[in-house]
């Protein structure tokens, strides 16, 4: 036997026992769910063991669970993703997920001696959660949206500087940028949509404030005369008033 | 020796049935992954995926899909042509005969897919930044579908 033989053997075993704990299990699984990692797209299993590169994808009412180490993936319907990376060492875990289209919720448990990093990639930015919980979508025309329901994420691409958003149950910052724009929309503006409301007039009647809500501004009026009413249908009648609201 | 003849049965009818569950499940989101990649659906595409959304099984001919939709309670816009392009308007229709968005107005009176696709842009399934006569991709597709499943099952999907 060679000397240098005895070193490697012993240097291969340290390097496959540190990445022996790395493993990708199937927790549950719900309707039409199934995985590919050759050719061929198979049926998910509950209790299967998955290897780096598997894609899965999930159709209508049907989602996943999945065991990545310490950490939970749940795959929502009509998703398409893939486990681009998990390597786990004594010292560090890294996990990489490209997602194509579809909805997934990461929860990544964070141990203090181990160095985290769980990453969700889409086409237009990646969401780095760092021990937290997180729900990513990814769609053509939405673009990315990202809810962090508990923790801290870091969200980012080549074009826009890294942004934390720290957040809790039930989520209101919301990390949105579109396919094809560079600048994301600003993390409030779920909540700032929500704050609009309809306001009335002092005059009307509960009747009134009922049909409204049911019209909407469609045909709506507030004149007093029934010849600026009639003007609302010849395009002229409607009073614009504008309103600047400023937030943080 | 009964008892294994018995359990020979059993297996011998089970098998294809897991077979035929595995086929429909591959056929299922092979679906899926074929409309992702379609730059424009067309309206049978839209009904065949909201025969899945409805968690039915899918049949090879439109007309009997159609059917399906109409037994669910769909009976607006499902007049045209399988090979037709799909418009938001078409697609809106749909939705909101499904979803039974009664809240605006003009779709209340009028029930034209004009109003069907303002009426989903008021619930957030569909866009502002779009017109009803526009055409729908793939991937825009999925995105819409899926919010329909959500709503549908009351954010529970």
């Amino acid at each position: 036997m060679k000397r240098t033989t005895i070193p490697i053997i012993v240097i291969s075993i340290i390097f496959i026992c540190s990445y022996a704990f790395s493993e990708i299990r199937v927790s549950s699984v719900r309707g039409s769910v199934l995985y590919k990692t050759g050719r061929d797209w198979k049926s998910l299993k509950q209790g299967m063991k998955l290897q780096e590169g598997t894609k899965i994808s999930t159709g209508a009412r049907s989602s996943a669970i999945i065991q990545i180490d310490n950490h939970k993936l749940t795959v929502r319907q009509l998703t398409m993703m893939k486990i681009s990376r998990n390597r786990v060492s004594k010292e560090s875990s890294n996990t990489r997920i490209g997602l194509k289209y579809g909805r997934l919720n990461a929860r990544v448990k964070r141990i203090k001696t181990l160095k985290t990093s769980f990453k969700v990639i889409t086409p237009v930015a990646t969401s780095s959660v760092r021990g937290t919980e997180e729900e990513i979508f990814y769609g053509s025309k939405t673009g990315m949206r990202v809810w962090v329901l508990d923790g801290a994420v870091e969200l980012g691409n080549p074009f826009i500087a890294s942004r934390f958003i720290r957040g809790h149950s039930p989520s209101r910052a919301v990390f949105q940028l579109k396919t094809g724009e560079i600048k994301p929309q600003k993390l409030l503006s779920v909540v700032r949509n929500a704050s609009f409301v309809r306001i009335y007039s002092n005059n009307i009647t509960d009747d009134e404030k009922s049909f409204h809500e049911i019209a909407g501004d469609e045909l709506f009026d507030n004149s007093d005369g029934a010849i600026e009413f009639l003007d609302l249908f010849l395009g002229g009648g409607a009073s614009i008033v504008t309103i600047e609201v400023y937030w943080p | 020796m009964r008892i294994r003849i018995a359990i020979a049965i059993l297996l011998i009818m089970t098998i294809p049935l897991a077979a035929q569950r595995r086929s429909r499940d591959v056929e299922h989101v092979t679906f899926i992954h074929e409309i992702a990649d379609k730059e424009y659906v067309t309206f049978g595409d839209a009904v065949r995926f909201f025969v899945l959304i409805l968690g039915k099984e899918q049949e090879s001919l439109f007309w009997k899909n159609v059917d399906i939709l109409k037994a669910a309670g769909i009976t607006r816009g499902l007049d045209y042509q399988e090979n037709t392009t799909a418009r938001k308007g078409m697609i809106a229709a749909l939705i909101a005969d499904y979803l039974k968005l009664g809240d605006s107005l003009f779709y209340l009176i009028f029930r034209t897919e004009r109003y069907a696709f303002r009426a989903c842009i008021a619930h957030g399934i569909m866009d502002y930044d779009a017109s009803e006569w526009d055409r729908i991709s793939g991937g825009e597709l999925i995105e819409i579908m899926s919010k329909v499943s959500e709503r549908a099952s009351g954010g529970k999907e």
